[in-house]
């Protein structure tokens, strides 16, 4: 435990070190990633108009798109940008040769990066708040339910699409790959609407897969939307997928190791 | 027309290149389909709870979506990968040899690269452009004309802005993810420009045109065309352009070379 501990402060050190010498790249990307929850936002914002639709008012949306925002950032990564170039390049051998398993690397990569770019996009929520009319209902109750079910979404998003990327073993190009796993989240996953608001039929789809899991979920326990039972159920769904990622992502892992032939030696 | 035989050997080299990986290949194929279809599916959540949004109908809003198809396929053609690989070779200090050869360096850094499966998004914008017509009706030689046009400037403001961005790497060095992040600003080209709040609006149209290059060639596909709006969107191309030129001679006499 101790020396996780270490090694995770050790890669983020390294990885703020040369984060840092690059804000502007960094203030670029926040743009990017909080810009796409805003476009829906305005466009389910202006759909609703003063009615309600699929449960949600004006209000509804804009609260649900914002925490979406805040959540999103917690959880997204670009592991399939990574390993893509990592593949091709070479520079996988290089990480195979540490003692370390390369997985702690790139998250403590990412987390850096968040905890950096979170000054930029804490002030871009708080925008969003006084320009739209937001309804917040944030109850300590949801809110406890909430903090547990954000971190699991995170850690089942993670290791789900740092698993997936591994494809780049077999195909060794990953970003389209990558990009049809994007679309289908982004249906699945709540981004493009809120479950609710989907038809039926996509909504049923949705509930056997693990993208509502990583990010909706979370987002509507925090707005209050689920009864307990209801809430606790979801809890237990979210932790099963958590678990299988897990499981699938020791398997993958051992198999691509076999298959991994040195690009660059 | 050396110049011209140049690009074309350019060009072919790196079609190869990208039809060494079959398996991306298909993947790519997949994934303009299932662009396709997320934006056409967004359009039928959306309109199977409202019938217009911000004054666009349905056929107006798939026809915009052809558009935006379109346009987001021309600049991911060539443009995009190609200046993806510039920003790249600026990090690792290889842009070196791209100024050591004797052609315009801002021309062949824009033209190295192809993803030609985005070829498949240019013809799937095509043909959702030609049904949302066959349903709605067209507008008359006019408008159509003023659209083709419009459609031609939108892709071609939006190739300036992909170079100015890129152009950013000489001062800002690390950027290799700000292309990236203006294909997901692009995604804001989809929708009307009316649905924004106001500041986003602004934004939209002044400083990073995606609204522009899409809104306005629709507008006078669906026969409701202003020649104001059309004017700015020409200006501003133009303006756009001269800009990135500009910069890009300002950005290599800043280029300290990263070998020597």
């Amino acid at each position: 435990m101790r020396a996780a501990l270490l090694l995770y402060r050790a890669y983020c050190a390294g990885s703020w070190g040369v984060q840092r010498r690059y804000p502007a790249a960094m203030c670029i990307w926040v743009l990017g990633v909080a810009l796409e929850p805003v476009l829906y936002l305005a466009v389910w914002h202006t759909a609703a108009g003063g009615g309600q639709l699929g449960g949600f008012s004006g209000g509804d949306f804009a609260a649900y798109y914002l925490l979406v925002m805040l959540v999103n950032h917690v959880s997204y990564t670009w592991f399939f940008m990574v390993m893509d170039r990592r593949v091709r390049e070479g520079g996988f051998s290089a990480l195979l040769l540490r003692p370390v398993h390369p997985l702690h690397g790139d998250i403590a990569e990412n987390l850096t990066f968040k905890a950096i770019t979170a000054v930029a996009v804490v002030p871009m929520a708080v925008l969003l708040c006084l320009t739209m009319e937001v309804r917040f209902r944030l109850g300590v109750l949801d809110l406890t339910l909430a903090a547990p079910s954000v971190l699991t979404g995170a850690v089942l998003r993670m290791s789900l699409e740092w698993t997936l990327s591994l494809a780049a073993l077999w195909t060794t190009r990953v970003e389209s790959f990558g990009r049809v796993y994007g679309f289908v989240s982004h249906f699945l996953g709540g981004f493009a609407a809120p479950l609710t608001a989907l038809p039926a039929a996509l909504h049923a789809t949705a509930s056997w897969t693990p993208f509502p899991w990583m990010v909706a979920f979370p987002v509507e326990l925090a707005m209050g939307r689920h009864p307990a039972a209801e809430a606790v159920r979801g809890l237990l769904v979210q932790a099963g997928w958590l678990v299988a990622s897990l499981v699938l992502l020791r398997t993958v892992w051992r198999r691509a190791l076999r298959r991994h032939t040195a690009v660059g030696g | 027309m050396n110049r011209a035989r140049l690009l074309t050997v350019h060009l072919r080299a790196a079609l190869k290149a990208e039809l060494q990986y079959r398996g991306n290949f298909a993947a790519q194929a997949l994934d303009a389909v299932i662009g396709l279809g997320v934006a056409l599916g967004a359009i039928e959540v959306l309109f199977s709870r409202v019938d217009s949004l911000a004054g666009w109908t349905a056929p107006q809003l798939v026809l915009l979506t052809g558009i935006y198809l379109i346009v987001g396929g021309i600049v991911n053609l060539v443009v995009h990968p190609s200046l993806s690989r510039f920003v790249r070779e600026v990090l690792n200090g290889t842009f070196d040899f791209v100024l050591l050869k004797p052609i315009d360096a801002q021309l062949l850094v824009g033209l190295r690269e192809v993803q030609v499966w985005k070829a498949v998004d240019i013809s799937l914008g095509c043909a959702v452009v030609g049904v949302a017509l066959g349903i709605q009706g067209l507008p008359g030689p006019a408008p159509v004309a003023g659209a083709l046009l419009l459609v031609g400037v939108g892709a071609c403001l939006m190739c300036a802005v992909w170079f100015i961005a890129a152009t950013s790497v000489f001062w800002l060095i690390r950027i290799d993810n700000i292309l990236a992040i203006l294909q997901s600003c692009f995604q804001s080209a989809k929708w009307p420009a009316g649905v924004y709040p106001r500041w986003l609006r602004t934004f939209l149209t002044v400083v990073l045109p995606m609204t522009v290059s899409t809104a306005v060639p629709a507008e006078f596909a669906t026969g409701r065309g202003s020649l104001l709006r059309g004017t700015f969107a020409v200006l501003a191309c133009g303006a756009l352009c001269v800009l990135s030129r500009w910069l890009w001679k300002r950005g290599l006499r800043r280029y300290a070379s990263a070998s020597s």
